[in-house]
Formats: structure tokens, C-alpha cells, sequence
């Protein structure tokens, strides 16, 4: 017997034909455009429209895409996700599939690992172009977790000839191939927390005469990535992976070829050095710095910095992290304080910094800076501009550091009488300092500037007055100077962006054509 | 300039680069077939007129273009406020997705049904989209029985 179907949803407008009302529009859909939509539920999900009705019963098993992630639908006490995967793989259909991803805790088990195997295995046979294996190690959460040398899961040998894979991701698994690597097709390239050899780096480069992206995150066991392969365009190194080292470990980089370089994350006591990256065209560097010992890590570290800064001179876009720019701002505060006196301690600053620019009048055209200006950071905010004489576009992400909101708080109203429209006049001073003739850089500078962005701007916000400093002093002197744009995300329309608007408008500018923006 | 008819009878100009975005439209133009007036038979006016607004906004950005590109972020929120739809419109617009062969509109379309799928039970699903269980009870037993190992 049928019972009456509600309708669930909203009545639908009166010029829709009746017969819509309560009509089973998904499964008249043909079986591709099911299958289709099929493909973007992870197993769980999929397997669970085959009770649906006669017609769903076996179109979950064509899905291309099997995915399955353990921290999804099961709890961490039940053994389940390892028989649901091997019930799945068993009655899916479909000859080929695009993808296999996998995301789940690992401790060293033969049954685990043979199991592992197989899928590895049906994903092989099945022709699949896009593998993703991210295991973690079980009760690993922090890096101070780390235990030694924990066992991982070994990538079987039959994984290193493979004619359909063209994006591989993996993690925490012993990548060791014994003999030559074969993926013709692979494109991108993806491996976290592993030890590499130098030579099973070169294996996987030479076996892979396509690949484009290579991205190596926590790995380790490599003192020298040389990537002499025409065909990578980007690397991206996110940190190492245990804080050991001593002090003579360096990591040195030469790639000749790549476009684009990324290098982020904490190195600890290992040092970056490029060699040649003589092609590169956009570079992001957000180094973290270990805090253990403050004073020296960031004497070397801002060494360090400044070594990859003139490595990277020729590149078009430059990126700097928000820790990258924190830390070499803190190098000046790095002098031990009660040792010097006040007069000196500037006068070191000043030289240190001096020498940390020193050299350093690059060509890049795009500039873009995480960076919460403030009076400490200024200068080398200044200092950027002073040596990218030929920069066309700049780009100031205001990244929040202590975790503090940029919320407006309270209600839209009365925040008008907290509105902070004053520009830092101390700010303010030491910019113009840079842009005074006698400073030798100053003819060039600013002397292409086009466009600046500043993204997260909030109206509320103490370092406004120093962001307000900077517009009004990049506004004075840019003489190209085409478009000021201001995001301010989370402030409403209302009548206080129009005075914010209007301060703007009665500061000075140098070009005609100068525009300010917000949004 | 190419114009496109709807199923009942409602005319749309479009750019030339709007209308490469509809492969189907594409194709049509490269193998000369063409007209002044292209019909599109399997589409209603009104589901018609939204495929277009859609490819409006995601035309590749040509020198013209860039300057009122939007920025990803920027699309995405467009993207979804596009997508809230009663289940008729998303299903048509499924439909005429793939017919004119957009795969970024169809990929968005289908993406949006698979996320009401998600964690959903089998029950909220047949409520959700009106689907008849026509299983017998017999039948419905074995399914069950055959599928333990997919639900704990």
C-alpha cells in the first residue's frame, strides 16, 4: 500500500504546470548525469543511494571517483573502514576510474598493509589518474609528537610503472623505489612527511618526463633538490620535518627551469640556499623561524632571508609571507636590550638594516606583502618599495597575528565615533624619509607604481593609522599612479565609508589619474 | 552577434564570446552550420534566459573582459546565490546544461544535488527529492541485507 507523498519543498509558483508538484525529477535523469552526480559523494554516501528505489540499486558502483575518508562517518574504535572499503572495491562496475583517495590513520600492520597493496592494486588496473594516499600517523598531532623513526606504510613496486597516473598525492609513506620510476603521464607530484634519498629524487624526475607541479612537504633526506628537468614549472618546499640539524645543514635548491617557486613553512635550524633559479617569474616565501634561542636564529635567519632575496632579484612577482616579513622586523629588536644603550642600540638597527638591503634593487613588478603595517614594520615596508624600483602592482594582505578578530564590534552605529580616520603621523614621517632626494634610491622609486591593493582593511583597527599613513604617502608620490583599491570585507554600506572616502580624497597626489576605490 | 530560440519561442542575442561558452553553440559555429537564428528545442525560455546570465559572468576573460573580470572569491559568491534554486529550475537547468554542453555550469549544477545528498539517510533522500521506494518488502529485506556492510 502507497502512502501519500508530502510535498517537502515550498509550493512552486502558480504559472508551473501541476503536474512539477511532488514529481520525482532526479530520477528521470539519464544514468550519466547520475553517475555524474554520484562522483562528487565520497563512498560513504554513494553506497548508501542504492537503496533508494530500483533504479539507483546499482549506479553507485560506476562512480569514477572513490573516495574515502576515515574521519568522515567513523569513529576512531570501529574497525569498519577497512572491510567497507574492501566491499566497495569489490562490486564497482565501471572498467576505469579517474580517481582513488584515501585518507586515514596508520599503524604498521601486515593485514593493513596487504590491504593496501590490493587497493593500490584495483586503482592500477583500473586505470586511474589521479591517486591521493594521505595517511597519518596514528597519534601523531603536533610536531613535538614526533618519536623517531616510526615505520610507514611502503609503496609497492608495482606503483613506480604506472601509463594512466597523471596527479599523485601522498603522505607519510616510505617512498623507496629500487629500480627505475615510469609514470610517462604524471603531471603533479605531491609527498608529505617522507624521507627521500637525492637519488630517488632524481628516479622520480627522470621517470617522469611530464611533470609539471612537485610539491614536498615535512620531507626529508636531501641536502641538494637539483631539478635539471625542462618540463617542472612549479616546486613548492613547505618545511622540513623534525627539528634536528646542526648548524652547518643546508638545504640548497637548483632549478634552473621552474617558473614558479614556493617555500614555506618552519626549516628550524636548516638553512635555504638557492643556487640557480635564473628562470623563475613568481616567487612566495613564508619562513617561520624557530623561537628557541631568539637573539642568533634571527641574526642567521634574516641572513638566510636576505641571501634567497638576492638569489630571487630578477623575479616578476614576489609574495612574502607574514612570517617571513615578522621576522625580519624583529631582527632589529634582536640586540640585547639591557646591554646597549638607547642611542647605540637605533644606531645598530639602523646599520643592520642598512646591510640587510643593501644590493638588494630588484626588477619585480608585483609585490604583494602579508604584512600588518605597524611602526616596527614600516620601514621595511618602505624598503621593498625602495628596491623594486620597477614595481607596477602592489598588494597589502593585513594579516591578523595574535588570532585577535578584525571584527567590528558592536553595532554599526556608534562605531562612527571610534572611526579612526587620523593617519600615524610617526609612521608617516619615517616613510617620507624614504622618498626624500637625497636618499639615493628615491629617483626610481614609486616612479612605475600602477595599482595597490590593501585587503582587509578595517576601519576600526589600530594599525589604521599607519595603513592610512602609507596610502596618503604612496598617493603624495606615485606618479603613475592609477588605482588605489580598498576591501574592506566586513564593513557594511553606510554613511562613514563616505567620510572614509572623503579623507581620502583631500590627501595629496602626485598623478592625475589616481583613483581611490573601495569595495 | 548569434541568437539562440527557446523552446517557446524567446529570443536571446549574445556575444560571440558569451556563446563560445555553450560548446554545443561552439561547435555549431566552427562547422559552419550555424544560422542567424539558432533554435534551441529542448530549452524553456526562462531556464534559457538563466544559462546565459551564468555564462556572462564566467566568460574567459578577454583583454576587453579583464577589466570587469571578477576576481575568484568574487565568483564563487556569485556562484552561490546563482545556485539557490527551486528543485524544477536546478533540474532543467541540469537538463539544458548538458544539452548545450557546459561543463563548468553542469559541474556547479551537479555539485550543488550531490551536496544535498551528503549525509543524508536513504529515507531523507527519498523525502528530499520525491523518490518512490518500489522495492517489495521482500525485496527491500535482501537490499538491506546485501548492503549491511554500507550502513553501521
Amino acid at each position: 500500500m502507497r502512502t501519500k507523498r508530502h510535498c517537502r519543498y515550498p509550493p512552486p509558483p502558480s504559472d508551473q504546470t501541476p503536474r512539477r508538484i511532488g514529481e520525482d525529477r532526479i530520477s528521470a535523469l539519464p544514468d550519466a548525469l547520475l553517475i555524474h552526480i554520484l562522483s562528487y559523494l565520497p563512498g560513504i554516501d554513494a553506497v548508501k543511494t542504492g537503496v533508494l528505489s530500483k533504479r539507483w540499486s546499482r549506479l553507485w558502483t560506476w562512480t569514477p571517483n572513490l573516495v574515502f575518508d576515515q574521519l568522515g562517518e567513523w569513529d576512531e574504535k570501529s574497525n569498519n573502514f577497512v572491510p567497507f572499503i574492501d566491499a566497495f572495491l569489490v562490486l564497482h562496475s565501471s572498467p576505469k576510474i579517474q580517481k582513488l583517495a584515501i585518507d586515514m590513520d596508520y599503524k604498521k600492520r601486515l593485514h593493513l598493509d596487504n590491504s593496501m597493496d590490493e587497493w593500490l592494486r584495483f586503482a592500477s588496473g583500473r586505470a586511474a589518474e589521479e591517486l591521493n594516499l594521505q595517511l597519518s600517523e596514528l597519534g601523531y598531532v603536533h610536531s613535538w609528537d614526533f618519536r623517531g623513526n616510526v615505520e610507514r606504510y611502503l609503496l609497492p613496486s608495482f606503483i613506480y610503472s604506472n601509463n594512466s597516473m597523471k596527479r599523485l598525492d601522498m603522505s607519510f609513506i616510505d617512498v623507496q623505489p629500487s629500480d627505475a620510476v615510469s609514470w610517462p603521464i604524471l603531471q603533479s607530484l605531491s609527498i608529505r612527511s617522507s624521507l627521500l634519498t637525492e637519488s630517488t629524487i632524481q628516479k622520480i624526475l627522470l621517470g617522469s618526463p611530464h611533470l609539471k607541479i612537485l610539491e614536498l612537504n615535512n620531507c626529508e633526506g636531501f641536502d641538494l633538490l637539483r631539478i635539471d628537468s625542462k618540463s617542472l614549472k612549479r616546486l613548492v618546499i613547505h618545511g622540513i620535518w623534525h627539528p634536528s640539524g646542526g648548524i652547518d645543514d643546508v638545504l640548497q635548491i637548483s632549478a634552473p627551469y621552474i617558473l614558479s617557486l614556493e617555500i614555506s613553512g618552519h626549516f628550524y635550524k636548516r638553512r635555504v640556499q638557492l643556487l640557480d633559479v635564473s628562470s623563475l617569474v613568481d616567487v612566495v616565501i613564508n619562513l617561520q623561524v624557530w623561537v628557541e634561542d631568539r637573539r642568533c636564529v634571527l641574526v642567521k635567519y634574516s641572513n638566510i632571508l636576505r641571501e634567497i632575496l638576492r638569489k630571487i632579484r630578477h623575479v616578476e612577482k614576489l609574495n612574502v609571507g607574514a612570517c617571513s616579513m615578522k621576522a625580519n622586523s624583529d631582527i632589529g629588536n634582536s640586540c640585547a636590550p639591557d646591554v646597549l644603550e638607547e642611542k647605540k642600540k637605533c644606531k645598530i638597527l639602523s646599520m643592520m638594516k642598512e646591510i640587510f638591503w643593501a644590493f638588494l634593487v630588484s626588477g619585480r613588478k608585483n609585490l604583494i606583502l602579508n604584512v600588518e603595517p605597524t611602526r616596527r614594520n614600516i620601514s621595511d615596508i618602505a624598503c621593498f618599495l625602495q628596491t623594486s624600483p620597477k614595481l607596477e602592482s602592489l598588494q597589502i594582505n593585513l594579516a591578523s597575528f595574535h588570532g585577535t578578530s578584525r571584527k567590528v564590534v558592536g553595532p554599526q552605529k556608534t562605531s562612527s565615533s571610534c572611526l579612526q580616520l587620523q593617519f600615524d603621523p610617526e609612521s608617516y614621517a619615517t616613510l617620507e624619509s624614504y622618498w626624500t632626494p637625497k636618499n639615493r634610491f628615491s629617483k626610481h622609486m614609486l616612479a612605475q607604481l600602477r595599482t595597490v591593493e590593501i585587503v582587509g582593511f578595517n576601519k576600526t583597527h589600530d594599525s589604521n593609522g599607519i595603513v592610512i599613513a602609507l596610502v596618503r604617502s604612496l598617493l603624495k608620490h606615485a606618479k603613475v599612479l592609477e588605482k588605489v583599491a580598498i576591501c574592506a570585507p566586513e564593513i557594511e554600506y553606510d554613511s562613514d565609508n563616505t567620510l572614509v572616502a572623503r579623507k581620502f580624497l583631500t590627501f595629496r597626489r602626485a598623478s592625475r589619474k589616481a583613483l581611490v576605490q573601495f569595495s | 552577434m548569434i541568437t539562440l530560440r527557446s523552446s517557446d519561442g524567446e529570443t536571446f542575442d549574445l556575444d560571440e564570446v558569451v556563446a563560445v561558452e555553450l560548446q554545443t553553440i561552439k561547435n555549431m559555429m566552427e562547422d559552419g552550420c550555424a544560422e542567424s537564428v539558432i533554435p534551441v528545442p529542448n530549452v524553456e525560455g526562462k531556464i534559457l534566459a538563466k544559462v546565459i546570465e551564468y555564462c556572462k559572468k564566467h566568460v574567459k576573460s578577454t583583454a576587453k573582459a579583464e577589466e570587469h573580470a571578477l576576481s575568484d572569491a568574487d565568483l564563487k559568491a556569485w556562484d552561490s546565490d546563482f545556485i539557490k534554486l527551486d528543485q524544477a529550475t536546478l533540474f532543467d537547468l541540469i537538463m539544458a546544461a548538458n544539452y548545450l554542453d557546459i561543463k563548468s555550469l553542469l559541474d556547479l549544477l551537479c555539485q550543488t544535488v550531490a551536496n544535498m545528498i551528503k549525509g543524508k539517510s536513504p529515507e531523507e533522500i527519498r523525502q528530499i527529492f520525491n523518490i518512490k521506494n518500489d522495492f517489495t518488502p521482500e525485496e527491500e529485506q535482501e537490499i538491506r541485507r546485501e548492503n549491511q556492510w554500507a550502513f553501521q
